[in-house]
């Protein structure tokens, strides 16, 4: 009998710390990255490029439409001035051609000269040739019998608007106006100058419209340095957001050209793009950082999860070591009675069960057996199991039938202090004649395998030590050959299923066979506690004189 | 009340018309959930009657009764409401019919 339990003892620690030292903890690489953590820095900056493009041109196509309505509102601003020169000439040219007096024409255009004209003629048409009839201010640049004024009369005599020309020397430069006016086959054209300052820094008169802007103008279409006529800076062509407009300008016309000094839609607005890109790369950057650490950490956690489940396993040997220590080392094997056990330890838990058995001789020529189970699990169950085991072996020892060592032994667990109760089933069986005797603390009943099945031996069960003291004993007689088969409920407990249908398939499984061994192999494979999440002992008793 | 859980059980506590506190437990009370069960009686403390409901357990091992017996011991006067046969098997069983009477 010693054989099996040592055989436990010794199978047990085998599997379990030897496992444990085989794989050493590795140490996670410390300074390449992850591949995941690049992916995310990857793709942190591909969004964050990308966010920072879309809002970038968005804000610049914002930008620039403001701008350009900000210049239509320049243009037609500057549209203004063309117009005030158009009647400061077409008025004197008008007064001449109506009424013919040159000196009403003369003072109306002396008003003008020298303030917005540097000086101004007028000029009597006949039959297309001009002829000066009156001369106010200083020295015109234009000559008055030159191509170029010649061309400009034309202009003027031609069309209705005022004909614009620039005039160019080596020292410098002027605007000259001409406007035409005939009535009543009179025909007189008015004629003025006015400066372009020579730095073409003239400063418009103070507008709002161009306080904040960067602006310059340029005569005609073409925007070269040549042409250009008024700006506000000293470096040319304009920067940043550049929007352009014509304006009117008699039969001409002026480009403007316009650049906001800060932006228009406010400095955030152009700020945004470059807020999303510095908080788009710090995101990315707190998100990589974060990323290599969690990945290092599950890297870690899956090291810890590996040495957790050697040390589970070392621990679940250690503790099955202790509790096969905690059970009999030895049976006795007394002539006339075989005895085979088996204990399977259950899968819940590392913790140990409370289940026990027990034969020992009481010297009179009979045999006391146990069969028990200790509520609960853990060290504290099995401890109760040892101190339960070794006091009825006392009792036992000193001739008390069982009924009465079940009394006494409820006497001695309290529930409430212990947090156990324990349900056993003990007995004797006299070896000379077979009697047997029980008594049933809440236990399982034993089973009888006399000839081809077996049978559950109807015995008064008690309530479990520990909670009540109340045992009845029963005599049974054994005939020569009989099994008796003691268990602990992981054997016949099954989810979904009731005690007696546990019984009853237990009952079904236990062939009567010649060999004791054989007949608990089939048991146990029949009903299959492998799985079992409780712990499962059998003890099985032949009567065999 | 909030009931407690775990995951194959849970228990309720209720109160009849009476005004008796009902145990309602549900699922399978064995040794890893009888902890719940055993928070879920805390809330109505002994003495007092107490009846448990039992008749949806589909499973109740050692453990489960340790939690009924060791209410018992604390003062309980306990009654057993609708006991499948499950559970009345394992009462008979464990020769535990007087000291956890079922409902009348």
């Amino acid at each position: 009998m010693s054989e099996v339990v040592l055989d436990k003892v010794m199978s047990a620690p085998a599997a379990g710390p030897t496992g444990a030292t085989e794989a050493p903890v590795r140490k996670p690489e410390r300074h390449r990255p992850h591949t995941l953590s690049i992916l995310v820095l990857i793709c942190g900056l591909l969004v964050t490029a990308g966010l920072c493009t879309v809002s970038r041109l968005n804000y610049l196509h914002s930008e620039q439409r403001q701008v350009n309505v900000q210049v239509e509102l320049t243009a037609d601003a500057l549209a203004a001035a063309p117009v005030d020169v158009q009647r400061r000439i077409g008025r004197p040219a008008l007064l001449a051609a109506a009424t013919g007096q040159l000196s009403l024409a003369t003072a109306e255009m002396s008003k003008s000269v020298p303030d917005t004209f540097v000086g101004a003629r007028i000029f009597r048409i006949d039959n297309g040739a001009p002829t000066l009839v009156s001369s106010l201010g200083g020295a015109l640049l234009l000559g008055v019998d030159s191509a170029q004024s010649t061309q400009l009369l034309k202009s003027a005599i031609a069309s209705s608007t005022l004909a614009v020309t620039r005039i160019a020397t080596a020292t410098a430069q002027n605007f000259g106006y001409a406007f035409a006016s005939s009535i009543a086959g009179r025909t007189y054209v008015a004629y003025a100058e006015s400066t372009l300052p020579g730095n073409r820094r003239l400063i418009l008169p103070s507008n709002s419209l161009l306080s904040n802007l960067n602006f310059a103008v340029y005569f005609g279409k073409d925007k070269t340095p040549a042409n250009l006529i008024e700006t506000n800076v000293d470096h040319l062509p304009l920067h940043g957001t550049v929007g352009q407009a014509p304006i009117p300008f008699g039969d001409q016309v002026l480009t403007a050209v316009i650049s906001p000094r800060s932006p228009l839609l406010g400095t955030f607005a152009a700020s945004v793009a470059w807020i999303i890109l510095g908080a788009g790369i710090l995101l990315t950057l707190i998100m990589t950082v974060l990323t290599e650490r969690l990945v290092r950490r599950r890297a870690v956690a899956e090291q810890l999860a590996t040495v957790t489940g050697q040390l589970y396993e070392t621990e679940r040997g250690v503790a099955e070591i202790l509790q096969t220590s905690l059970l009999p080392q030895y049976l006795p094997r007394p002539p006339g009675l075989e005895i085979a056990i088996r204990y399977l330890a259950g899968t819940e838990g590392i913790n140990v069960g409370g289940d026990w058995y027990d034969v020992i001789s009481l010297n009179d020529g009979r045999m006391f057996f146990t069969i028990g189970d200790v509520s609960g699990r853990g060290l504290s169950a099995a401890t109760m199991m040892s101190r339960l085991r070794h006091t009825i072996t006392a009792y036992a020892m000193e001739g008390h039938d069982p009924a009465i060592v079940l009394t006494k032994l409820s006497g001695l667990v309290d529930l409430g202090r212990d947090g156990h109760f324990a349900t056993l089933i003990c007995g004797t069986i006299d070896l000379d004649n077979g009697i047997a005797t029980f008594a049933n603390a809440g236990h399982p009943p034993l089973v009888l395998v006399s000839r081809e099945r077996g049978a559950p031996v109807a015995i008064p069960v008690g309530p479990p030590v520990g909670v009540g003291k109340q045992y009845t004993v029963t005599t049974l007689a054994l005939s020569r050959g009989d099994v008796l088969l003691a268990y602990t409920d992981g054997l016949i407990e099954r989810r979904g299923q009731s005690v007696e249908a546990g019984i009853r398939a237990l009952c079904l499984a236990a062939h009567q066979t010649p060999d004791l061994e054989a007949l608990l192999d089939t048991v146990l494979t029949v009903m299959s506690p492998q799985g079992a999440a409780d712990d499962t002992a059998v003890l099985g008793l032949r009567w065999n004189p | 009340m909030e009931p407690v859980r775990s995951a194959a059980f849970n228990a309720t506590v209720g109160r009849d018309p009476d005004g008796t506190p009902v145990l309602g437990l549900h699922g399978e009370l064995d040794i890893a959930t009888a902890a719940s069960a055993g928070l879920a009686l805390d809330t109505v403390p002994p003495p007092t009657k107490l009846v448990v409901d039992v008749s949806e357990l589909s499973f109740m091992d050692s453990s489960g009764l340790a939690v009924l017996l060791g209410a018992r011991n604390r003062g309980y006067d306990l009654r057993l409401r609708r006991p499948s046969t499950i559970v009345r098997d394992l009462i008979a069983a464990t020769g535990l019919n007087e000291i956890l009477p079922f409902e009348s």
